[in-house]
């Protein structure tokens, strides 16, 4: 057993350290076995196979690689660094008053000097609005408040200081002593971040480790990134911590952003994620940044709740009990993310979003656009409509209005943004419905819409990136009236909205594209781009465009590639009209080939490429011309059919012999199942001369018995035409050929066109079956039948054949045949003599008229002097009954004396009763006080005597033969005795009886004898 | 379930006044496999194998009598009764009679005329079918090539009789080459009557033929290739009869001319009605009795003494499958015989020195859902490991064949595990139990694993159940003694209770049930017995035997 692999994989959590291996060993030249070891670290591992038996290595590879997938999908590591194949990462793109003024002023005025103020007003929700409305006055009186304040009121004075985020407000910060263990410690941080401190940045990042630490001070943030990604996922426990200082390092670099809102994305929504991810919520909203908020709240709005608050206090979650009260409070809770919590954040971001959006800021766009792309189709749930039914007084009836959901209902914050300020939805509860049926409406519904006008940038990104089409629908409607809109988009962003899967925002960007096409700039990349999108109207626009200054176009050699393998019939047609090879260099010529060959490699199987091939042979012709055939015979190979067609048509028009091609090519185009392909091959095949297809013996052999009966009979049209002038030829075509009589065939035309073919252009190389005919004429087919008789009347000299296989010609099943045998026989009697025991077997004939013509033969022909021993005996043990019967009639007529103890011997074997009974005829003459004939007879005496409920007559007579036989001397009856004793226990009552004569018999003669019989005088009764 | 099988030509026996030769061509797909030799005890060979041919083809399944001719012969007749019955005057009735007459000449001629079509039609049907050998088709028997002996192995078309002939080398002479291993080969009924030419003063050459591996890859077209389409029942069977034959039984030895008693016995009684069983009556130190139902005959195996550990009454149905032992009769030294217990698989071992003839007999003759308590008997017995397994395997691999405890020492486990290995495969069709010697033989019965989990039970009714019997959840309850059957009742605990009963025959047979559970209210006893009958059925068959027992 030899290792050939092996792989050591583990595992650590909170709960768990423990390893699994995986071995390949060999065990033989193709036996394989898969075993694994698995177990906790440093205990004892256990055992166990993938494989009982042995398997080859293809199979023993997949399983090994599988098992270890299989694991890694787990969460096992690998010490070689295998990674799973793949990790679905869902990929969430960056998204990203003047009375009340003066009232907040005065009211923080009066506090600052102590004054009590004239409303009962909290001061922390003056401090919170003074925040929120980014009241620049305010700072001055916070910051004399700020020492005082306590609790709910710092916590807003901070995050008022935290949400200007000037020098001033850093300076304030500054001087502020805030711990760890201060409620409003992240807020601070979050503030003191927002206000660039160079000193707090070096704080966060002294807290990073290391392998976080120092990708972020070189700058790598993919790296960062992907460290952060397995602190949160991969490493067990969880080190969650570092998703808020990321957040921190976040603030003001765009690259760590938008990989931190990618994370976000994905982040579970449950104990020990959750507080960090309500903090960053929290900063995003102070800090106004849009994408992250959005992005959260999303999430949230789309999440299930991890428990459910219930009255009596208790949940269970992972099979242990919490008191959720308690356990909510604890630093480690195991909870997090209630129901309520769910619906407090829901409430709070839909609120600072209205806000937002009342005050008109850009944050609104930001934030709801970063929503909207949070959503994808895997969002949408379906939801049953429910039916309202209203009572009316008047008719007396009850009227039943039905309200279809939308796919997006359980998900209200769509609603607000999308729709609420037209008529088409309502909220239903917790759900937007219809209002009214589900009519498409074109008109905008979109809350504060005058936002979105403004901003448009945000329109441009839901349009680029929206996963929904409710979304991107809506970023058109924005859009689409708007005069500026060809300086919206970028070169870039066209080509990036020309490959997005929905239709719409294709179509709108080629309308984008129409506008702002200039054609005397021939954007080569743009048009390309058009080309392989595959939409039909992209590639009509394109071709349009093209037309209107071709020349750049017609030189470019990576637009001639991306359009050769386009899939649109325009295009392949200004191609046909416009492209030619000498227009391009020998490079570029070649290059556009090979890309375009490249491209058919990956194609799937039922994918068509005829459009491509036919421009490219129409285009390309001189170069493909001179492609190496040794590729396209490789090519051939592929087991797609396109691909064969591509070879077939190539090799047609291959500039090389078609004589240098192999047979087997031509064999595989031309049995092919595809119309085509075989069409082409027969174009190959007729480029062939006559003395080439002579030698391709193989090939035309193949076609003439394959399945094709179109081929068969093409075929023979050549085999016809070749075959005068090549014996050769003919023999070895016929060799291929009559084999195939011999076999059941389920294609019933095939025997018939195989004998024709042989009928009318091989018949003289009949004789060549002679080197088989042990097959032949065994054969029940009818077509071999004729061709056998064929060869008996026109070709074979019998009398060099041997005797049984004439013997075996009485057998056939074709009565003209049986009849050359017996003619056989009547004319050469004389061999018949000579080879008689061969001669003999055409008695084995099934045909009760050979055998008939054999007996009256035999009886004719044969006399004494031809009779012998050896030869009766073989007619005795034949298995027919008939023949058996002759043999013994043969015997009775020809018995001689002497050789009877050799019938003797020999009949004794045969297992038929017919013959045991014949047998017995001979016991008394010649086994009779013949110890060395008795011994020999000992089994055929006992076969007799145990059958079973058969062959009495047999029985009687070996009984009478032994009461003889006893009388004759003791070593006889010992012999008798010995098989008496065995024989007296049956319960058959005549055998019994017979026995226990002859037992007691001996016993009377020789009481010494052993045996079984017991003779008890009779009972005297008085 | 299709075997496919590619041979290089067809087995042949070639028959001269002076020599027979028997070439068996093997397998092509499977490993190479080849043995040659010549045939020292001629005689017992051609017995035995002749005997082994007999099961290949025998099929004991009840067929009933077509009665298409009667019934229309029975439809014309109608008419004439219905006339009889409606004639009245005389002068219809003289009518009828003139009119019956001219039709009673009409059809006599008629039937002169057909009957040379007729008598040719039927012989060409017969000719038709002694020269299709597909129409007859049977699974090759399997042969395999062992450093101490050879073997060969069948099983019957009824799914009910299993034949085993394993030969020691001292059946042979002038030994050739052989490669030890397993192969099917290619076997014809024609070839039957070619082994009844073996002769003590022929020579006789015995040879699995090797040449068909080695040009396995030029000449393919001379292959032939055999599918062969198979009931899943049938390798079910094959399996069910061998993994039987590791369980605890007992055995006793038979004379063969007390075998020859019991087969004398049945040819000369035919039973209209049931029981159709043997009740082996085991005493120690008395003759084993046989005694045959209905007629409750008792026969005293004079010749055969018992001396097994455990007095029992062991019943076994299916008795004339006995039959094809007949020919072994007179060669034979001792008859082996194996009882597992009531309606469960029996083996008959027929010493021929030298030579040993298995005979394995299922329960019943027909395998139907009527009769069958015995689904466990494919039922892994105790779980073991992957690589416990793949060390059995390996280990038994080296030697082709061991015994449990030579591989116990050799591997350092267990003999309890081993067994418990071996028992798996011999369910999976890798391994085969050779009851004679007492060792485990790997057979790898088809070249490509066996889709055990679809064979080992026959309906997910028999899986249920015998989770059932696993969760022990089923309790059994009471019995009724009633005319000729016995009523059993039962209670399976599941959510809610279910109460079972079922009414066994004295032939063992189902005849009645009843169950509260979905599938008996929407089948009744349509499509066979619901799971919890079939628990109930085995509950009551283990507490009998334990009762019998005590």
């Amino acid at each position: 057993m030899q290792l050939i692999k092996s792989e050591h994989l583990s595992f650590q959590d909170d709960k768990s350290d423990k390893v699994y291996e995986v071995e390949l060993y060999q065990l033989q030249d193709d036996e394989y076995i898969v075993n694994f070891r698995y177990g906790r670290r440093g205990s004892r591992l256990k055992e166990g196979t993938k494989t009982v038996f042995p398997v080859p290595l293809n199979n023993a590879e997949k399983i090994y690689s599988d098992l270890i997938q299989s694991k890694l999908v787990k969460g096992y590591q690998s010490s070689s660094g295998i990674v799973p194949d793949d990790i679905s990462e869902a990929i969430v793109e960056n998204a990203s008053g003047s009375e009340i003024e003066l009232q907040i002023l005065k009211y923080l005025e009066a506090y600052a000097n102590r004054i009590a103020p004239p409303k009962k007003w909290k001061l922390s929700r003056i401090i919170w609005k003074a925040g929120e409305l980014k009241i620049e006055k305010a700072l001055r009186p916070i910051a004399m408040l700020l020492s005082d304040l306590e609790g709910q009121a710092k916590y807003a004075a901070f995050w008022y200081l935290g949400r200007l985020g000037n020098q001033e407000c850093l300076n304030i910060l500054k001087a502020q002593k805030v711990t760890k263990e201060d409620l409003w410690s992240k807020i601070y941080m979050g503030g003191l971040m927002h206000c660039k401190s160079q000193n707090t940045l070096e704080g966060v990042i002294a807290a990073l480790p290391n392998d976080l630490k120092t990708p972020f001070l070189n700058k790598d943030y993919v790296g960062f990134i992907e460290g952060l990604k397995s602190y949160l996922f991969t490493m067990r426990p969880p080190q969650v911590q570092y998703l808020l200082l990321s957040y921190y390092l976040s603030i003001g670099n765009p690259a760590i952003k938008n990989g931190l809102l990618m994370l976000l994305s994905t982040v579970p929504l449950k104990p020990n994620y959750w507080k960090n991810i309500r903090y960053i919520f929290k900063i995003a909203q102070m800090i106004d940044d849009g994408e992250t908020f959005g992005l959260i709240s999303a999430r949230i709005n789309a999440s299930q709740a991890y428990f459910r608050k219930n009255p009596w206090g208790s949940i269970w979650i992972n099979q242990t009990s919490y008191k959720f009260k308690e356990e909510i409070v604890l630093p480690n809770s195991k909870l997090a993310f209630s129901n309520t919590t769910r619906d407090y954040f829901i409430r709070r971001s839909l609120k600072t979003l209205k806000k937002a959006g009342i005050a008109k800021k850009e944050f609104y766009c930001d934030a709801a656009s970063s929503m909207l792309l949070a959503y994808s189709e895997n969002d949408y749930r379906t939801h049953y409509p429910e039916y309202k039914y209203q009572y009316n007084s008047e008719t007396r009836r009850h009227t039943r209005t039905e309200h279809p959901f939308s796919k997006l209902a359980h998900i209200p914050i769509v609603f607000y943004i999308l729709y609420s300020a037209g008529s088409r939805f309502e909220m239903l509860g917790k759900r937007f419905a219809y209002a009214d049926g589900m009519k498409e409406q074109s008109a905008r519904e979109d809350a504060f819409s005058q936002l979105w006008d403004r901003y448009p940038k945000y329109a441009v990104r839901l349009l680029k990136h929206g996963q929904l089409k409710e979304v991107t629908d809506f970023a058109i409607r924005v859009l689409e009236n708007r005069k500026d809109l060809v300086q919206l988009f970028s070169n870039e962003d066209m080509l990036f909205l020309l490959q997005h899967s929905f239709k719409d925002v294709v179509d709108f960007s080629l309308k984008v594209i129409e506008q702002k096409y200039d054609s005397t700039k021939a954007d080569v990349s743009l048009i390309i781009a058009m080309i392989t999108s595959g939409n039909d109207k992209a590639i009509a626009l394109a071709v349009e465009l093209i037309n209107k200054n071709k020349t750049p176009f017609v030189k470019d050699s990576p637009f001639i590639q991306a359009a050769i393998i386009s899939k649109n019939a325009n295009l392949h047609e200004w191609l046909r009209a416009n492209v030619t090879e000498k227009e391009l260099s020998k490079e570029e010529n070649k290059s556009i080939i090979d890309h375009a060959f490249a491209s058919y490699l990956k194609l799937e199987k039922e994918e068509k490429l005829a459009l491509s091939v036919d421009s490219l042979s129409i285009c390309f012709k001189d170069t493909l011309a001179n492609l190496d055939v040794a590729y396209l015979i490789n090519l051939f190979e592929d087991d797609r059919v396109q691909l064969q067609l591509l070879a077939a048509q190539m090799l047609n028009i291959n500039n090389t012999p078609v004589e240098e091609l192999p047979d087997e090519l031509f064999l595989k185009m031309i049995i092919s199942d595809h119309e085509e392909i075989r069409n082409q091959g027969m174009a190959l095949l007729a480029k062939l001369n006559d003395e080439t297809l002579t030698q391709k013996i193989k090939l035309l052999g193949d076609l003439a018995i394959g399945k094709r009966r179109d081929l068969r009979l093409h075929a023979k049209e050549i085999i016809g035409r070749l075959v005068a002038k090549d014996d050769n030829f003919r023999n070895e075509i016929f060799q291929r050929a009559y084999p195939v009589l011999l076999e059941n065939q389920e294609d019933e035309d095939l025997h018939p066109d195989v004998y024709q073919l042989i009928k009318d252009h091989l018949h003289g190389a009949l004789p060549l079956m002679l080197s088989n005919i042990d097959e032949v004429i065994k054969d029940n087919h009818r077509e071999t039948h004729l061709l056998t008789y064929d060869l008996l009347t026109q070709y074979a000299k019998l009398e060099n054949w041997p005797m049984d296989i004439i013997a075996a010609l009485g057998n056939h099943d074709m009565l003209e045949i049986r009849e050359i045998a017996y003619n056989y026989y009547k004319d050469n009697l004389a061999r018949v003599k000579y080879e008689k025991e061969e001669a003999l077997k055409i008695m084995d004939s099934h045909w009760e008229e050979t055998r008939t013509f054999g007996f009256n033969y035999f009886d004719e022909h044969f006399d004494e002097a031809d009779w012998n021993p050896t030869l009766i005996i073989a007619l005795c043990d034949n298995v027919r009954p008939e023949v058996q019967e002759y043999g013994t009639r043969v015997l009775g007529k020809y018995f001689k004396d002497e050789h009877g103890i050799e019938y003797l011997d020999a009949l004794s074997e045969h297992p038929d009763p017919v013959i045991q009974l014949y047998t017995t005829n001979y016991l008394d003459r010649y086994a009779f006080n013949n110890m060395g004939m008795l011994n020999k007879l000992e089994p055929y005496f006992r076969t007799v005597l145990t059958s079973i409920n058969k062959k009495r007559v047999a029985k009687y007579r070996v009984y009478r033969f032994f009461q003889k036989q006893i009388k004759e001397g003791e070593t006889y009856a010992q012999y008798v005795a010995k098989i008496m004793n065995d024989m007296v226990v049956t319960n058959a009552i005549t055998y019994k009886e017979k026995c226990i004569l002859l037992l007691y018999d001996i016993k009377k003669q020789y009481p010494h004898i052993e045996s079984d019989l017991e003779i008890v005088p009779l009972e005297q009764r008085n | 379930m299709e075997f496919n099988y590619k041979y290089k030509g067809s087995s042949k026996v070639q028959n001269s006044s002076g020599l027979t030769g028997m070439t068996f061509v093997p397998d092509a797909k499977r490993e190479p496999t080849f043995f040659k030799g010549l045939l020292h005890k001629k005689l017992p060979f051609r017995e035995a194998i002749s005997a082994l041919h007999h099961i290949v083809v025998s099929d004991y399944r009840y067929q009933p009598k077509d009665k298409t001719q009667y019934l229309e012969w029975a439809k014309g007749q109608e008419d004439i009764w219905w006339a009889e019955a409606m004639e009245g005057a005389e002068d219809i009735k003289m009518e009828l009679k003139i009119k019956r007459k001219e039709l009673d000449q009409l059809n006599r001629t008629s039937r002169e005329i057909m009957a040379p079509f007729w008598k040719a039609r039927m012989e060409f049907r017969q000719y038709a079918w002694k020269r299709d050998p597909d129409l007859a088709r049977v699974l090759d028997p399997v042969i395999s090539v062992h450093p101490d002996e050879l073997f060969f192995e069948c099983f019957s078309q009824d799914e009910s009789s299993y034949g085993k002939l394993s030969c020691n080398y001292n059946v042979f002479k002038d030994l050739g080459e052989f490669k030890c291993g397993t192969t099917n080969i290619d076997y014809s009924v024609l070839l039957f009557n070619e082994f009844q030419k073996i002769r003590n003063y022929k020579e006789t050459s015995f040879e699995i033929d090797p040449s068909g591996f080695e040009i396995q890859t030029t000449k393919e077209e001379s292959f032939k290739e055999v599918k062969i389409d198979l009931p899943d029942s049938w390798v079910r069977g094959f399996l069910q009869v061998s993994s039987a034959m590791t369980m605890q039984s007992y055995q006793f030895d038979l004379d063969p001319i007390d075998m020859a008693n019991i087969l004398l016995f049945l040819k000369r009684n035919k039973e209209k009605k049931g029981p159709r069983s043997i009740r082996w009556v085991l005493k120690k130190g008395e003759p084993v009795k046989a005694i045959f139902e209905p007629w409750n005959k008792v026969m005293n195996c004079r010749a055969s003494i018992y001396n097994g550990h455990d007095d029992g009454e062991i019943r076994m149905w299916g008795r004339r499958r006995l039959a094809l032992l007949e020919r072994l009769l007179p060669v034979a030294k001792n008859v082996k015989i194996t009882l597992l217990g009531t309606g469960l698989p029996s083996f008959f071992e027929v010493d021929l020195i030298d030579m040993v003839f298995t005979l394995g007999l299922s329960g019943w003759t027909s395998n139907d859902w009527s009769r069958s308590s015995n689904f466990d008997l494919m039922t892994p017995r105790l779980e073991t490991d992957g690589i416990t397994q793949q060390k059995v395997y390996l280990a038994l691999k080296e030697n082709w064949y061991s015994s449990a405890v030579t591989l116990s020492t050799k591997l350092g486990l267990s003999e309890a595990v081993i067994e418990s290995a071996l028992t798996n495969f011999i369910q999976e069709g890798k391994v085969v139990y050779d009851m004679y010697n007492g060792v485990y033989r790997l057979r790898e019965l088809t070249k490509d694993p066996l889709p055990i989990d679809k064979l080992r039970y026959k309906n997910e009714r028999e899986e249920e159940a015998a989770q059932i019997i696993r969760a022990k959840t089923f309790q059994y309850k009471s019995y009724e003694v009633l005319e000729g059957a016995i009523k059993h009742r039962g209670v399976v605990k599941e959510n809610k209770d279910i109460n079972v009963e079922i009414v066994i025959s004295d032939d063992e047979k189902l005849v009645e049930g009843k169950c509260d559970c979905r599938f008996y209210y929407q089948n009744k006893l349509y499509k066979g017995p619901c799971a919890h009958m079939m628990t109930l059925r085995k509950a009551a068959t283990i507490r009998l035997e334990k009762k019998l027992n005590v």
